[in-house]
C-alpha cells in the first residue's frame, strides 16, 4: 500500500552545496544588476542615463554575484559539516554555520576582525531563523482553539506526515 | 581713529629706520678712498654721502618723478635745492596711503555668516520625526523579542525532538537495522528551512498536563524511517516523560518498533 518514496530520497548535503552556490550567484546577479543599474542611472548626466546604468551593471554586477556565491557556498558547506557532526538538523546549525562563515572569510584580517565578523554572521542568521520560526508558529497559534475543542484522548497526527493506513496490531520487540 | 593713525606713523618711522640702516651699511666701502684725500675734500665727500642717503630715503617712495630727479642728480651736483620740495610732496602723499590702510583693516570684520536667521522646527515636522524614531525602536524590539523567544529560550518542540532523537540514536534495535550514525530532520525536502522545521502539536489535557507531539524523519547509512513521539510534562517531578515513541523503519525493510510506552500507575 504505502509507496517506498522516502527510500528514493537521498541525503541532500554534498549536492546541496553546489545548488546553493548556483542559486545564490543567481540572486546576487539579479539583485546586484538592479541595484547598480539604478545607481548608475541616478549618477549619470541627463542624456546618458541609460548608458550609465548599463555601465554600472557591467562593472559591478559580477562582483556582487561572486560575493554572494562565495558566502552562501561556504555557509552551505559549514551547515553540511554540522549536520554530519551533530546528527540533527535544527536552527542552531544555521546560526553556528553563519558564525563560522563570517569568521573564515575574515581570517586574513586578524583575530579582532574574525570575532566581529563571526558575531555579525551569527546575529544575521539568528534573526532570519527566529523570524522563520515565528512565522511558522502563527498558524499553530490560530489553531489552538480547535485543539482545545477536540477530544484529547485521540490526538490527531499533523497533516505534513504520512500517517500509516492501518496500524498493525502487534509490535516486534527485537 | 587716533590710535590707528599713531600706528600708521610708527609704521612709517620703521620704514625710515630701515632705510637709514641701508645707508649706514653702504658707507664702509668708501672709507679707504677717503683716506688718500685731504681733509677739506673728506668733508665734501661726507656731505655728498649725506645727500645720497637723503636720495635713498626718498627712493623708498614709489613715486616716479623722484627717480628721474635721482638720475639728474648723478649728472650734476649743483642741483641739490629742488630735492627739498620733492620731499615735501612725498610727505603730502602719505595721508592718502593711510586712508587706504584703514579701509583694508575694516574689511575682515564684515562677514555674512552673522546674518543667518534661526527658524524653529514646526510641530508637525517634529512629530513626524518622533513617529519615525518610535517605529524604528518598535522594529528593534520585535527583532530582539523574536530572537530571545525562539532561540535563546529553546522552544518545546526542539527540546522534545532532541530527547526523542537521542533515545532513537542510542537504541540498538534501530542502529542494527539502518546503521549507526542516525541523523534526524523534520521534512523530506532540499530546503534548509523546511528540513529544520519539526512538525509538532502542543496541547493541554483536562488534568492540566502539557503534551507535546513531534514527528520527524531519521536516516542512517543503510536505511531511513519515521519517528512518532509524544511527551508530557509530569506535574509531580516537573520532568518530561514519554507517552509513546514509535519508530517506523521504511527501508531496507518495513518494520515498526515501539521503544517507549507510558503505562500510568
Amino acid at each position: 500500500m504505502h509507496q517506498a518514496r522516502p527510500s528514493m530520497e537521498r541525503d541532500p548535503c554534498p549536492d546541496r552545496i553546489l545548488d546553493d552556490i548556483g542559486a545564490s550567484f543567481g540572486m546576487g546577479a539579479v539583485g546586484g544588476s538592479f541595484f547598480h543599474f539604478v545607481k548608475g542611472l541616478r549618477n549619470s548626466p541627463s542624456g546618458a542615463r541609460f548608458a550609465g546604468g548599463m555601465e554600472g551593471v557591467r562593472m559591478n554586477a559580477p562582483r556582487v554575484a561572486g560575493g554572494f556565491a562565495v558566502w552562501c557556498g561556504l555557509f552551505s558547506a559549514c551547515d553540511c559539516a554540522l549536520v554530519s557532526v551533530r546528527q540533527k538538523e535544527d536552527p542552531y546549525n544555521s546560526i553556528i554555520a553563519g558564525a563560522a562563515t563570517g569568521g573564515i572569510l575574515a581570517a586574513r584580517q586578524g583575530l579582532r576582525a574574525v570575532a566581529r565578523a563571526s558575531l555579525q554572521g551569527a546575529v544575521l542568521l539568528a534573526l532570519v531563523s527566529s523570524f522563520g520560526i515565528m512565522m511558522n508558529r502563527l498558524p499553530d497559534a490560530g489553531s489552538m482553539p480547535v485543539n482545545k475543542t477536540e477530544t484529547c484522548k485521540e490526538p490527531q497526527m499533523p497533516e505534513t506526515f504520512d500517517v500509516p493506513s492501518t496500524p498493525p496490531p502487534s509490535f516486534e520487540y527485537k | 581713529m587716533a590710535s590707528r593713525i599713531a600706528r600708521l606713523l610708527q609704521h612709517q618711522n620703521r620704514r625710515l629706520l630701515s632705510t637709514a640702516a641701508e645707508a649706514s651699511s653702504r658707507r664702509p666701502p668708501r672709507a679707504p678712498l677717503s683716506g688718500a684725500i685731504p681733509k677739506h675734500e673728506v668733508a665734501k665727500a661726507e656731505a655728498s654721502s649725506l645727500k645720497k642717503s637723503r636720495w635713498y630715503m626718498i627712493k623708498s617712495n614709489p613715486s616716479s618723478p623722484l627717480t628721474t630727479q635721482r638720475e639728474s642728480h648723478k649728472v650734476s651736483t649743483h642741483l641739490v635745492r629742488p630735492s627739498a620740495s620733492y620731499s615735501t610732496q612725498a610727505s603730502e602723499q602719505n595721508p592718502k596711503e593711510g586712508t587706504k590702510d584703514l579701509k583694508t583693516v575694516e574689511d575682515p570684520f564684515d562677514s555674512p555668516t552673522y546674518n543667518i536667521p534661526e527658524k524653529p522646527v514646526t510641530f508637525a515636522e517634529g512629530a513626524s520625526y518622533s513617529l519615525v524614531i518610535v517605529a524604528g525602536l518598535g522594529i528593534a524590539a520585535v527583532a530582539g523579542y523574536a530572537v530571545f523567544k525562539e532561540l535563546i529560550f529553546e522552544p518545546k518542540e526542539y527540546k522534545i525532538f532532541g530527547k526523542a532523537l537521542a533515545r532513537v540514536q542510542n537504541d540498538s534495535q534501530v542502529t542494527a537495522k539502518i546503521g549507526y550514525p542516525v541523523t534526524g530532520y523534520g521534512n523530506e525536502s532540499r530546503n534548509r528551512a523546511a528540513r529544520q522545521r519539526i512538525p509538532n502539536k502542543v496541547w493541554t489535557d483536562e488534568d492540566g498536563v502539557e503534551h507535546v507531539e513531534v514527528n520527524f524523519y531519521i536516516r542512517g547509512p543503510h536505511g531511513a524511517g519515521k519517528v512518532y513521539s509524544e511527551m508530557f510534562k509530569d506535574n509531580n517531578d516537573r520532568s518530561w516523560k514519554f507517552t509513546y515513541l514509535i519508530v517506523e523503519i521504511v527501508s531496507p525493510h518495513r518494520v515498526q518498533l515501539m521503544l517507549e510506552s507510558y503505562v500510568p500507575a
